[in-house]
């Protein structure tokens, strides 16, 4: 790995590097990548401009010290987490761009314009997430044993249940209230069969009509922080993703008691 | 049976892809979720038949979930994304989401429940399936991690 | 009629309502251009005569015909 000169141009300050730093560390953290794939990017962009950086990664803030290798001059930052989707397209490009640094010697203000343009052109069609998620719950059902009519129901109930979580998300509602509406109404359109008595396999259209609102994402980070002994951040996104099963299982049982359903 | 593990396969691809879509992965990553998933699962299925290895959940998870590292480890550099891009979206189709909310379903029960033999009842279906859940999960993530740890410098240098 | 299929129907008409609201809103953003649905318009929108004034200040008492 090479390091940028100090007579290269755009060698930042301590303090414009802690800057980014900080910032780049609130938006990774925050698009859902693991803490250790954090550490590892911050202290390779660090190293590259010839700077010492340790970072303090919580829960809903990270911590960012940076200092000169001579140990003279050393500026902490703290910086919110992002409250943004998570997006694996952020992720990547952001990785992209610490071995950028690291490597191609990208001036420090090529690299902020193009940290800039990663965070602000991360769209995708809604549309497009709505058929993909329908089709996946659809899929999942018949990974369950679900037969034709059952996979039929789940993609109707997941189609109406994403549409309403993307409605709900988008007016800002809280993702807890959100998810036991969206569960609710899920269970209630997955419970057709039973109602009305048609196919086989009824019991798993109802079981798998919700299964697009478990948060596996969190879950499998919360797991992979603590493999990296990130206890602190693995039991926060272990919380989270409880707390929104939790929510998914209020809206589910609320559906099964108003349609008379047992299963359990 | 083959024909059953295709279509196992070509489910758990579809699934893997719906899912993916919600985290956004960049878009040359979905062909890559949608194989490894594909793999990953067929392999579980396998393990877990009567007529095959007829092995528990939790063993039949870690091997499947090995392969699935295995393969994501050397097919992150082609995708040129970070292991866990195409590694999270292809676990999801092996979370096991009916034991989660099944086991907050046997904690209501327990609450509202007061008969003894109800309330053992519904504490076994509380405490099995959220320990199922809770174990499934953590080997899934193991098994995930370990080719990682072994292939440390082609896993985080799949950017570069 | 029964609990179950009473919930299911107001589930549905729920989610047809939603549909429906959020369709006519699109399409009132893509070909109104921002104009609202209902509006209290002026008086010389509906009814004009060639020469009628169109500023607001119609009753200027000040001035003399």
């Amino acid at each position: 790995m090479t390091r940028l000169s100090d007579h290269s141009k755009g060698r930042p300050t301590t303090n414009e590097l802690c800057k980014f730093l900080s910032e780049y560390s609130a938006w990774l953290i925050g698009c859902g990548a693991t803490c250790i794939r954090l550490e590892k990017n911050v202290r390779r962009i660090a190293a590259a401009y010839g700077m010492e950086v340790e970072l303090t990664i919580m829960p809903r803030h990270v911590h960012i010290s940076v200092w000169e290798m001579s140990h003279t001059n050393a500026v902490t930052t703290i910086a919110s987490v992002a409250n943004t989707p998570i997006s694996f397209n952020i992720n990547t490009q952001l990785s992209e761009l610490s071995w950028e640094i690291a490597d191609k010697k990208i001036d420090f203000s090529d690299a902020t314009d193009r940290f800039e343009r990663i965070i602000t052109d991360d769209h995708q069609s809604r549309w497009q997430v709505l058929g993909l998620v329908t089709l996946a719950n659809a899929s999942f059902c018949r990974l369950f044993g679900g037969d034709a009519i059952a996979m039929s129901i789940v993609a109707i109930a997941t189609l109406a249940g994403y549409y309403l979580k993307q409605i709900m998300l988008s007016r800002n509602i809280d993702i807890r209230v959100t998810v036991i509406a969206c569960s609710f109404v899920s269970a209630i359109l997955g419970a057709t069969d039973i109602l009305f008595a048609i196919g086989t396999t009824p019991a798993i259209a109802l079981g798998t009509s919700v299964l697009y609102l478990v948060p596996g994402i969190p879950f499998l980070n919360s797991f992979s922080d603590m493999l990296y002994r990130h206890y602190i951040c693995a039991f926060s996104r272990f919380t989270d993703a409880i707390v929104l099963t939790c929510c998914l299982s209020i809206g589910l049982c609320l559906g099964m008691i108003l349609m008379n359903v047992g299963m359990f | 049976m083959w024909i059953q593990i295709l279509q196992d396969g070509l489910f758990a691809a579809i699934a893997a892809i719906g899912f993916a879509a919600i985290s956004r992965p960049p878009k040359r990553a979905y062909l890559y979720c949608a194989i490894i998933a594909a793999v990953g699962h067929a392999s579980r299925y396998m393990l877990m038949s009567q007529e095959l290895a007829g092995m528990h959940i939790i063993p039949a998870t870690i091997c499947a979930s090995f392969i699935i590292g295995m393969l994501d480890v050397f097919l992150s550099p082609v995708v040129h994304a970070p292991a866990e891009t195409c590694l999270f979206p292809a676990l999801l189709p092996m979370i096991p989401g009916i034991y989660a909310y099944k086991a907050f379903g046997g904690l209501a029960m327990c609450i509202l429940c007061d008969q003894p033999s109800a309330f053992q009842n519904s504490l076994f279906l509380f405490a099995h399936n959220a320990l199922t859940c809770g174990t499934v999960l953590l080997v899934m993530v193991i098994g995930a991690t370990i080719p990682i740890f072994i292939f440390k410098k082609v896993s985080f240098q799949a950017t570069r | 009629m029964n609990t179950p299929f009473l919930t299911w129907l107001c589930i549905v008409a729920f989610m047809l309502l939603i549909i429906v609201i959020n369709i006519c809103a699109s399409i009132q953003r893509k070909h109104m251009k921002h104009k609202p649905l209902f509006q209290i318009g002026k008086e010389f929108e509906e009814f004009f005569i060639p020469g009628d004034r169109t500023k607001e200040e119609d009753f200027d008492d000040d001035e003399t015909i």
